[in-house]
């Protein structure tokens, strides 16, 4: 029996208010780890393809992996899972931070598959092993601060920690995401509104078990040798603890890269108002960080003037900053930490709700929504009030325009016609993040590839090419970049099951984890076992896609990334030359060029062999 | 990382060092003060006070877990292990001060520490707020 694992999975199906514990299969801990590995696997044996997604058969996920809660630098992590009901890439991934992921372990579980839908609201209350589901009707409807506080009341006992959805979650807004400890998010893919879907409206664990390692000396040495690394790092020791994670704020603006009017240029000169160091200087009143981590990227933040004064609470990170400031033409911070903590209250992802309503300005700028389709609101970019306005309204699915909005992009944009869905800047249907494609062109092939879609978490292109990690690239060629976009994602895939935060890769390299790994499980683990291990799970993810006819065709960029050259900034006049990157890209990881799947041959290598059969028989029908 | 010192296993709540968390954005450390009041309640004698460094200890080998030194402790400092059924308290072995990303906890020589405990009493007494408007505030001049 590995260490670092509870060794237990919670199965909950909440039609019947029924709930189980299952052994973990030794197997599948070896070839999947945890986290992501451990997901891919139950939603391609158990997600039947061509559900809804809101339906009760969705079944959603909550996992851990072996590094979660230890000593291991940046360890307290969880993540959701489920298909996505925002987007097309039927893969919906959400990682968060915060203390819920350790609690969880320390109360006797690596994993929770929730199925089913309960009649009325209910939560689930997990007290050192013993499983409770209870009556949440009084919770309903009430906003994330609140429940937070009545359920600690509820349970008499303030050291719970509890994951929970807002109203957005509730009223099954497409964006919305699962919140931990007030300020955490699991944001992207919508996966709150599967919670809401199954009347869930909160996780709550307690617990005293112990977290065993393997070999406990060697493991303290390892960590203590990591942690050294990550203090020397000047990314993790230094950028990241004194100015958060929107220190990049001005350098992606230097780079010519950071997204503006929805992505229409990637410079502005009053992006500098909205940065880390801008954010240090005013607002800032201290770090904070999640459980075990030595970069503490929280930033605590009050208001105490202007319109937004008062507010007070964990600040705005770079995608937050970005998605709610430059996207929407908005130079100011109050207004951007007003936006975020409205955001954290009702429970919207941050990064989908902005890049929305940047979406919509442009429509507006562009005459293609007017006065009457906005239910009234002044859509103009810079527009701080609508833009706090509307947040609430989406969330609350106030009036129509609103409504239409919390169905996410790509369905608002079917209603409203009128070539607005080629304005939308977004993946797969999920909305990028806060890198500009056109001055980082490695970035835009992980865009175009990420496996849950416009996502930049699944290979950070952006350290190669600006930050110098682990080699400095060139942003604007294609020379090397799938490769390096292929050891990222891989890399990535195992960081996401082991579950510790991304961050810590700006410092360490898979052998460190290789010896974390080993000294945690007592198996022996190598750089290329953890680079082969996240390939498996990367292509397995990728087949749950391709099950479901994700390919080639939906691998793509917006056409302004492909067409309209850039106006302004370093990388103006530039274009993505996508398509030789993707070929290339294809072909190196050796999925099959013309449609995008896994070549057979491929996955036998990876020991997928039931995968492999679906593979060739998906490929022969995408070629007739 | 306490309960990792002690008993090779990550579980902050066998540690003997705990933070309270208030929302919104207070996170303080609380642990033992060395005050001594569990010397005198300890039915079993097992707790006393170490000549050399003054710090207060606990005899594992007499203590039979009864739990009367977190009754009296005024600090919460203190707690039963569930496992091993020992009291268990900081005894200011600084394992964690290694491990403190913000570097909140601090291992100093006596010295030091006078000027630190000055520093912390000025702080306490300047930040809240109640008192700060008294010591600042003065009536406009005339």
């Amino acid at each position: 029996m590995p260490r670092g694992y509870m060794g237990k999975v919670l199965r909950v199906d909440l039609t019947a208010g029924k709930w189980k514990v299952e052994e973990l299969p030794e197997g599948l801990m070896r070839n999947y780890v945890g986290g992501n590995g451990f997901a891919a696997r139950w939603l391609f044996d158990e997600l039947k393809p061509g559900i809804d997604p809101l339906s009760p058969e969705n079944p959603l996920i909550f996992a851990t992996g072996p590094l979660t809660g230890t000593a291991f630098p940046s360890s307290g992590r969880w993540a959701a899972y489920a298909k996505s009901p925002l987007t097309t890439a039927i893969w919906g991934e959400a990682h968060s931070g915060g203390h819920w992921g350790p609690e969880l372990k320390y109360a006797g579980y690596d994993a929770i598959i929730v199925t089913g839908r309960s009649e009325k609201p209910v939560y689930i209350w997990i007290d050192d092993g013993q499983v409770e589901i209870r009556d949440a009707t009084h919770l309903w409807g009430k906003d994330v601060l609140d429940t937070d506080e009545m359920i600690k009341q509820e349970i008499g006992d303030e050291t719970v920690k509890a994951i929970y959805i807002g109203p957005a979650g509730e009223k099954l807004v497409r964006l919305a995401c699962i919140m931990d400890s007030l300020y955490r998010a699991a944001g992207r893919c919508g996966l709150g509104a599967v919670m809401g879907s199954k009347r869930l409206k909160a996780i709550v664990c307690r617990g005293g078990q112990d977290i065993e390692v393997a070999k406990p000396d060697e493991f303290l040495t390892v960590v203590d040798e990591l942690v050294e690394k990550m203090k020397d790092n000047p990314i993790t020791g230094e950028a990241l603890p004194m100015y958060g994670t929107d220190v990049l704020t001005n350098i992606i603006n230097a780079a010519g890269g950071l997204p503006t009017f929805n992505f229409q240029q990637g410079w502005h000169p009053e992006a500098w108002r909205n940065s880390g160091e801008h954010m240090r200087a005013t607002i800032l009143i201290k770090n904070r960080g999640c459980r075990f981590c030595w970069i503490r990227c929280a930033r605590f933040c009050a208001i105490t003037s202007g319109p937004y004064a008062g507010v007070v609470g964990e600040g705005p990170e770079y995608e937050t900053v970005w998605a709610f400031g430059s996207q929407c033409g908005v130079f100011r911070l109050d207004a951007i930490h007003a936006a975020n903590m409205l955001c954290n209250k009702y429970g919207l992802d941050t990064i989908s709700t902005g890049n929305l309503i940047g979406w919509a300005m442009e429509l507006y700028e562009r005459g293609i929504l007017t006065k009457e389709d906005t239910d009234g609101l002044d859509l103009h970019f810079g527009n701080h009030e609508t833009m706090v306005e509307l947040i609430e309204r989406i969330a609350l699915r106030k009036g129509k325009f609103a409504d239409l909005l919390a169905e996410g992009p790509l369905r608002a944009a079917e209603k409203i016609g009128k070539g607005s869905e080629r304005l939308f800047m977004g993946v797969k249907g999920l909305g990028l993040p806060a890198y500009g494609p056109r001055a980082f062109w490695g970035h835009a092939l992980a865009y175009a590839t990420s496996v849950r879609g416009g996502c930049h978490l699944r290979a950070y292109m952006i350290a190669p090419e600006v930050l110098g990690v682990p080699k400095k690239m060139d942003p604007l060629t294609t020379e090397g970049k799938a490769e390096m976009c292929i050891f990222f994602q891989n890399y990535f895939a195992f960081v996401d099951s082991s579950l510790v935060c991304k961050f810590v890769t700006f410092a360490l390299t898979p052998d460190d984890f290789a010896r974390a790994m080993t000294a945690c499980t007592g198996w022996e683990w190598t750089a290329d076992d953890v680079l082969k291990t996240g390939e498996r799970i990367y292509n397995l993810e990728r087949m749950i896609q391709c099950r479901e006819g994700v390919g080639r065709k939906d691998d793509t960029l917006p056409e302004r990334f492909l067409k309209e050259p850039a106006p302004v900034g370093p990388a103006k006049g530039k274009v993505v030359p996508l398509k030789e990157m993707l070929d290339e890209y294809y072909t190196l990881r050796g999925w099959d060029v013309e449609t995008g799947i896994p070549t057979p041959s491929k996955l036998r290598e990876l020991g997928l062999e039931k995968e492999a059969e679906l593979a060739e028989k998906l490929i022969k029908e995408a070629k007739k | 990382m306490c309960a990792f010192n002690k008993f090779k296993v990550f579980n902050p709540r066998r540690g003997a060092i705990y933070v309270v968390k208030m929302e919104p954005g207070i996170d303080a450390p609380v642990f033992c003060m060395q005050c001594g009041t569990c010397i005198d309640a300890c039915p079993a004698g097992a707790i006393y006070r170490d000549p050399k460094t003054n710090v207060v200890m606990i005899d594992e080998d007499k203590c039979t877990g009864c739990g009367t030194c977190v009754t009296v402790c005024p600090y919460g400092a203190v707690h039963v292990d569930p496992v091993t059924k020992k009291a268990f308290k900081c005894t200011y072995c600084g394992f964690c001060v290694k491990y403190c990303p913000q570097s909140a906890l601090k291992f100093v020589e006596p010295e030091e520490a006078l000027w630190l405990k000055r520093k912390n009493m000025a702080r306490s007494l300047t930040a809240s707020p109640t008192l700060a408007r008294k010591l600042w505030w003065r009536p406009p001049l005339r």
